[in-house]
């Protein structure tokens, strides 16, 4: 599938501002208000800006109002509301925590936005999950990365920069998260791997099974068109080897040593750089493991343009 | 309402005969041109006289090469919207603008509410949903609705453009859901496929095999040898030359 | 409701027009949806004999050539050098002038130093007329390059042809074999006849190197080496007649088969054995004497050798096809290596094609009358259908080859039999029938007849006493004495070397000679710009006319801008390449069905005027006034004889005749009211055999397509090729020059044979390469088109994936294709279903860099090729240090199919299209391109 940036951008930065506002359900009732609304207002930025980048993959966007209306059957109208309602949470939340108001409800408030921000993420890997069309996706290992992510580049986001509202036990949340979160990725792309296009083929695309192998001869149109554009992406085999090496080293690896690093150091400003890196390079390694994943999607279209 | 309807009144669709199909790209084009003008936004052409011509299409045809034993074959292969029971670019939509009716099963786009997510045409596994480069709304074959009960056209030509216009006769309109109708008739008759079961997408529209291609070998009785006969006559070969006219 | 924003009855037209499309040769009726004044949606006309309703890729998109940058605007002028495109603007006024004085000039000095040449044919009538008035030979349309090898082969031994002067009876035959047809004249009538056929649960067998478009609905394909059809059909031939399963009824009484040839030495050897009125002989089974083939009672025998009165020993025909056919090269066995078709399947097809014409005949009630007077009640359905084109035709063995095609008719008893072969009217029409070609008269004086025509022996070419060829092309000489169409592909050649002579003045209509309309389009394109030492072009006038700005454009001195087919008059003529079907005579029109806007001219109207400008007879009155207003009054009022004029319906004063009558000057208006076509039914007694067919022969001259009754035998044997064979053998006083005697002699066989085609070394070049046109492209007149551009925008060469094994080559390589002429760089693609030694792609889909106002670096310029520029006009020197030219020693039928190459890959680094050419430029006031079409926004619901 062709990576398009604003999509990735959109799932990735509203990954992790509801990732922090996930964190901030958790840790955020009783912790110091500053520092909760400072996080909380970079995870309203965050996922906003997400948001807002989707709007640039509209060809409508004027028309974007309209999706919030079909949330009965549509994953990517139930994101959207599910947006709009975390957002709304959170901002009740900050609003609380900032004017120290109603109390008792900023623990529920701090729950539901937790919650809400798990579903609202859930949801976002939903618009892809659901596509049976791209068998890669169609598994509920998409939601599990997309959510793992969302929880890591949020708590890395906390850790990085508002490391005060962690415990001491967070540190080995954090590192779970690290390793958990990489590994159902690596569970994901292994699958991925091995289901290519699932059952679907070129002999059932066509119905033509019975004559034999059958290979794609002479496509409509020999330029390229919207589908070849939209679903032919290609990423040679050994490109993409280099990528997912790339990635794992810049998401996981990289963030290891300098979790070891962090863990280790003495020098109170280099811990700051360390992880101010931590963040970069685990987000990083998400932002392009989310490129990958369009990237490397196949999509059962294509089996009528080319050999698959 | 992007929610599928649980049944339709009847189910119009089109039965496509890989038989006859030349690959003539007739219902391709004479397709463009109705719909060009016709429902909803242009299909536009970007770059049409230029580098990269690419232009939005509701109906294109591939061509395959089959490969069995000697026999190496060529299949044209004619593909627009199936118009599915269980749409899956139906249910994705997320404005209401996608929708299969109720009257007739025809999928369709409400482009008035279509906020060009594109989403419908990931979800499609058969790539029938176009973008429209200049409009951005999503162009798909509409079953020609406006043909199909136009009374400004005479009733024979109330049928898809792509029908009407197919030199081979290989495309087919009608009610899959009617037992009698001649659609429903052919796809017993003869050996029908869906596309792509495995979606679970149960198209409407209907692909018959073609027959069975055959090696020269095997023309006329495989018991009858003409050489033989040539030497069965008395005399042996060319005596039936000198018996061609006695008596006559 | 769920859409209630839909509104299911949207206004469709503001009005139908109803015209002829033109975006083929195949002359469909299509309805014109207008909404504005403009072409909204285009359809098949339901009532039209032709199509029935259907419309093809080309037709639905007709409209966008209305709207295509490649247009002409004005008339041009060139300022720059020939090539380059450059030019300016100038005024009719100016154009005409000017053309006038360039014509008038030549006309009253050497009238052959014009050369008028057609691409476009379909107004052949009227262009072959104006040039016999002009008193120029040198002119023809481009069949020559073409099908003539199909019109020659079929006219000379049935009286028709494949192509559209016949078809197979699709409602009727069970079995159609199609020999080398792709896409092509008649094809949207071939594709719902194939259709039918299966339908009807009858078989396709296609004979074809390639299995594209019909091919791959075909039941069986047979992937024959290219050139080898001809072998392929006399073994199965061979076959036949070893084991008696032929139509023997129909060679005694339909065919020449039981006429006597003499086979003694002498003068007279090989021609017929004649009575005293010159009627061939056959002997009378009822008392074993000799009469003639048309006594009305004889029971011809078929094998008989007898000694004449003069004593001399003959045999008939039957004898000597069945001695020559039973020769063991023609054995299965032997013909299998050089076909490529395993004997078993030669075998296979001689068994399916007897058991369907033979076993499966049915007598049929239909009551008619033959020539001899007999009343028959029944007739014999045959249904063998066989159907041929450009794949037989394009070969130098093509002519032979489709002689050989009709003579397994002729066995089988199909030719216009029930199920058969159908002729259509006008056709068939014998060869000694048709005029032959018109010799030149002299300065201001019209030829005595039409430029083309069928020499009847060597008496009728058109050469000197010494034998040089009298026409610029060669056409009629001993190089290509049938050359019933002319020899489009040479005269550019010959005009640059001044041989037989130079030319003055070059008029192109529709024909895109400096790009795929040429062999050799390099060498074309020099031969364009070749300059005298004083610095003058070799061909010092080049006159084109064209709506579109195509390469050819760009080597015009003034162009003369056409319209395209919704803005102009045409006749769809009898008198020229017909429409109809077996049952139905028709003929059409097309009317000015949208406003023009552009300063351009119908080229017909154009004609017309420039005729009348040179005084030429028939164009103007004894006042030296123009006597044709337009073409459509042409078209309404002219007489080629007297009651017979270009269009059949609707003649007479009220339109109350058909076929013969007086001009009706209401006659279009009639047209148009009738959807711009005409038809008529041919009585049921006329249907079949109407080449002996008493009732037919009477209606047809009734119709006007005969003077008298022309009834003929179809010919096995044909004594016009004998009498050249003989001229070749030295005999007679017409002779060819030496050293062309032998060719002459070895390829003018009275019976159909095969001989190689081609001179080139296998070894060196051991691979075939041909083209097969796109069903959505019609030669170089769609990529202006951007729906059809779209889908063919451009090409790679279709390799056997036996052969990228061996050459170790995969989809996308650049490779290198040679042949012994030049070499080209092009991508392939691997490919099963095609004939292990065959290179393929499809055809005119490359454009020279800005012709057709594309954009410079256009896919069909840097990924788009053209194998003509493989091809030579003549062939690698011979160890006798003759070249023949590459082309069929018979007709002059140019050989592209031919074409022998090898092919390896390109180095790492040598990417892109080989040859390039320099880009031309547009026209001055060529229209822009626009970045965007949104055809019909303004109509959307």
């Amino acid at each position: 599938m062709h990576p398009a940036v604003s999509i990735i951008v959109f799932s990735t930065f509203s990954g992790v501002g509801f990732g922090i506002c996930f964190w901030l359900g958790v840790l955020g009732p009783n912790a110091n208000a500053q520092t909760v609304i400072i996080a909380g207002f970079f995870g309203l930025v965050l996922a906003v800006i997400g948001l807002l980048s989707s709007l640039f993959h509209l060809r409508r966007p004027a028309r974007a109002v309209r999706a919030l209306s079909q949330w009965r059957s549509s994953w990517l109208s139930r994101e959207g509301v599910m947006a709009i309602v975390t957002l709304s949470c959170v901002f009740l939340f900050l609003v609380g925590r900032f004017f120290n108001l109603f109390i008792d409800l900023v623990t529920i408030l701090a729950v539901l936005m937790s919650l809400l921000s798990l579903a609202t993420v859930y949801s976002t890997a939903m618009i892809y999950t659901q596509l049976k069309a791209i068998p890669a996706w169609h598994t509920i290992l998409t939601p599990l990365v997309y959510i793992g992510f969302a929880l890591l580049s949020g708590m890395a986001f906390i850790f990085s920069f508002m490391s005060s509202l962690l415990g001491d036990g967070m540190l080995l949340v954090n590192l779970v998260l690290l390793l958990g979160s990489w590994g159902i990725w690596f569970l994901w792309v292994l699958r991925s791997d091995r289901i290519g296009l699932g059952s679907s083929n070129v002999e059932t695309a066509t119905g033509l099974g019975k004559f034999g192998n059958i290979t794609p001869f002479e496509p409509p149109h020999l330029g390229p068109n919207y589908l070849t554009r939209e679903m032919g992406y290609t990423l040679p085999r050994s490109k993409s080897r280099l990528l997912r090496a790339t990635t794992l080293t810049i998401g996981l690896v990289i963030p290891l040593l300098l979790f070891c690093f962090i863990f280790f150091s003495s020098i109170p400003w280099l811990v700051e750089v360390f992880k101010f890196l931590y963040f970069c390079s685990a987000f990083a390694g998400i932002f392009i493991s989310r490129w990958l994943f369009f990237a490397e999607a196949r999509h059962t279209t294509m089996l009528y343009y080319r050999k698959e | 309402m992007t929610s599928l309807p649980k049944s339709t009144e009847r189910k119009l669709g089109l039965v496509i005969d890989l038989d006859v199909c030349v690959g003539c790209h007739a219902c391709v084009t004479n397709c463009k041109a109705w719909n060009t003008s016709g429902y909803g936004a242009p299909l536009a052409d970007e770059s049409p006289y230029g580098n990269d011509p690419s232009g939005v299409w509701l109906n294109r045809i591939h061509s395959f090469e089959t490969e069995k034993g000697e026999m190496n074959a060529l299949v044209h292969f004619p593909k627009s919207c199936l118009h599915c029971d269980d749409a899956p670019c139906v249910t994705v939509c997320p404005t209401g603008a996608s929708y299969k009716r109720v009257s007739d099963g025809i999928v369709l786009v409400d482009e008035a509410k279509c906020m060009g997510c594109g989403l419908c045409a990931w979800a499609c596994p058969y790539g029938a949903r176009e973008m429209d480069p200049t409009e951005g709304v999503m162009k798909k074959c509409t079953l020609c609705v406006d043909r199909i009960y136009n009374k400004n056209l005479p009733e024979e030509d109330r049928e898809p453009a792509c029908v009407r216009t197919c030199p081979t006769n290989a495309r087919f309109f009608g009610d899959l859901s009617d037992p009698d109708s001649e659609v429903s008739k052919l796809v017993a008759n003869r050996e029908a496929v869906d596309l792509m079961p495995e979606q679970e997408t149960n198209p409407v529209n209907q692909y018959l095999l073609p027959t069975e291609r055959y090696g020269a070998e095997q023309l006329g009785s495989p018991d009858f040898n003409l050489a033989s006969l040539a030497t069965q006559k008395p005399g042996g070969i060319l005596s039936w030359i000198d018996n061609l006219f006695n008596g006559n | 409701m769920d859409d209630v924003y839909l509104n299911p009855s949207p206004h469709v037209s503001d009005e139908i027009k109803k015209t002829t499309c033109y975006m083929c040769a195949c002359r469909c009726g299509i309805d014109v949806h207008l909404r504005d004044g403009r072409v909204r949606y285009i359809q098949g006309n339901r009532d039209h004999p032709v199509n029935r309703g259907v419309l093809c890729a080309k037709g639905s998109a007709g409209m966008l050539h209305l709207e295509s940058p490649a247009r002409l605007n004005a008339p041009l002028l060139r300022i720059g050098e020939r090539g380059e495109g450059k030019f300016k603007k100038i005024s009719w006024d100016e154009a005409m002038t000017l053309a006038t004085e360039w014509l008038g000039e030549v006309r009253s000095t050497d009238p052959r130093k014009l050369a008028f040449f057609t691409g476009r044919d379909q107004s052949q009538s009227l262009t072959g007329w104006w040039a016999q008035q002009f008193g120029t030979p040198n002119h023809a349309a481009h069949g020559g390059f073409c099908s003539v090898n199909m019109a020659a082969g079929g006219i000379y031994s049935i009286g028709g042809s494949f192509w559209e002067f016949g078809q197979p009876d699709w409602g009727a035959c069970k079995l159609v074999m199609l020999f080398g047809v792709a896409e092509d004249h008649d094809s949207n009538p071939i594709k719902m006849g194939l259709s039918a056929i299966r339908r009807n649960g009858g078989k396709i067998i296609a004979v074809n190197p390639v299995r594209t478009g019909y091919s791959a609905i075909a039941d069986t394909w047979v992937g024959i080496n290219p050139g080898t059809d001809g072998l392929l059909v006399l073994s199965i031939v061979g076959e036949l007649l070893r084991s008696g399963c032929i139509d023997v009824d129909s060679l005694r009484y339909h065919t020449n088969a039981p006429w006597l040839v003499n086979i003694s030495k002498g003068s007279n050897r090989g021609l017929f054995v004649r009575d005293n009125q010159g009627h061939p002989q056959i002997v009378d089974s009822r008392d074993n004497k000799l009469t003639s083939h048309l006594d009305q009672n004889a029971q011809p025998l078929l094998s008989e050798t007898i000694t004449t009165s003069y004593g001399s020993e003959a045999t008939t025909v039957f004898n000597l096809m069945v001695e020559k056919y039973l020769q063991p090269e023609y054995h299965p066995s032997r013909v299998s290596a050089k076909t490529g078709v395993p004997a078993s399947v030669i075998e296979g097809l001689a068994r399916e094609l007897y058991e369907v014409a033979i076993e499966q005949a049915e007598e049929i009630n239909h009551p008619w009358q033959d020539i001899y007077g007999r009343e028959h009640k029944t007739i014999k359905k045959r249904p063998v259908a066989l159907h041929a084109m450009r794949g037989i035709s394009a070969h130098s063995n093509g002519f032979q080859t489709c002689r050989a095609l009709h003579l397994l008719q002729m066995l089988l008893g199909t030719i216009d039999a029930p199920g058969g072969t159908r002729y259509k009217p006008p056709y068939p029409k014998p060869y000694s029938i048709h005029p032959s070609p018109a010799k030149y008269e002299g300065p201001d004086t019209p030829l005595s007849g039409p430029p083309l025509g069928y020499p009847k022996g060597p008496e009728d070419l058109l050469v000197e006493s010494d034998g040089t060829p009298q026409r610029i092309d060669k056409a009629y000489s001993w190089e290509a004495p049938l050359a019933a169409h002319g020899m489009m592909h040479s005269v550019i050649s010959n005009a640059a070397a001044g041989e037989p002579y130079p030319i003055e003045v070059l008029f192109l209509y529709m024909a895109n000679m400096a790009w795929n309309s040429s062999m050799n389009t390099p060498s074309t394109m020099d031969d364009l710009t070749a300059k005298n030492t004083d610095g003058t072009y070799k061909i010092p006038k080049i006159i084109v006319s064209d709506a579109f700005s195509s390469e050819m454009i760009s080597f015009a001195d003034l162009v003369l801008p056409d319209t395209t087919y919704f803005e102009r008059h045409d006749g769809i003529s009898l008198l020229d390449r017909p429409i109809g079907e077996p049952d139905l005579v028709a003929d059409a029109i097309r009317y000015p069905v949208v406003e023009l806007t552009r300063d351009v001219r119908p080229f017909q109207d154009v004609l017309i005027d420039l005729g009348s400008r040179l005084n030429l007879p028939g164009f103007v009155d004894e006042h030296n006034h123009a006597k044709w207003q337009n073409y459509a009054h042409y078209l309404a009022n002219h007489e080629r004889k007297k009651g017979i004029g270009p269009l059949a319906g609707w003649r007479g004063v009220n339109g109350e005749n058909i076929g013969r009558g007086e001009p009706n000057p209401y006659q279009i208006r009639k047209y148009i009211e009738n959807g711009s076509f005409w038809s008529a039914e041919i009585p049921k007694r006329c249907h079949y055999f109407k080449n002996i067919n008493r009732d037919y022969q009477d209606w047809a001259v009734a119709m006007g397509f005969y003077d008298s009754p022309s009834p003929f035998k179809l010919e096995i044997y044909s004594e016009t090729m004998r009498k050249f064979q003989m001229a070749g053998e030295g005999v007679g006083q017409h002779l060819p020059p030496e050293e062309l005697k032998s060719r002459i002699a070895d390829s003018f066989d009275p019976f159909p044979y095969w001989y190689p085609p081609g001179k080139v070394s296998e070894d060196e070049f051991p691979y075939h390469a041909i083209t097969q046109r796109p069903m959505a492209m019609y030669h170089s007149w769609g990529s202006l088109n951007p729906w059809l551009r779209q889908i063919h925008s451009e090409n790679r060469l279709f390799v056997p994936e036996s052969i990228c094994l061996e050459e170790n080559l995969q989809e996308n390589d650049w490779v290198w294709v040679e042949s012994p002429t030049n070499r080209i760089r092009v991508q392939i693609k691997p490919m099963k279903a095609v004939n292990s030694k065959t290179l393929w792609t499809w055809n005119a889909i490359g454009k020279r860099s800005g012709a057709w106002n594309l954009s410079p670096n256009s896919p069909e310029t840097t990924k788009g090729f053209l194998l003509n520029h493989l091809i030579s006009e003549l062939l690698p020197e011979q160890p006798d240090g003759y070249r023949w030219a590459n082309s069929d020693p018979i007709t002059g039928q140019a050989a592209w199919y031919d074409l022998r190459v090898k092919i390896y890959r390109a180095n790492p680094g040598e990417e892109g299209i080989y040859p390039e050419f320099r880009p031309q430029e547009n026209p001055p006031d060529a229209s822009s391109r626009p970045s965007t079409l949104r055809y019909g926004k303004e109509w959307t619901a």
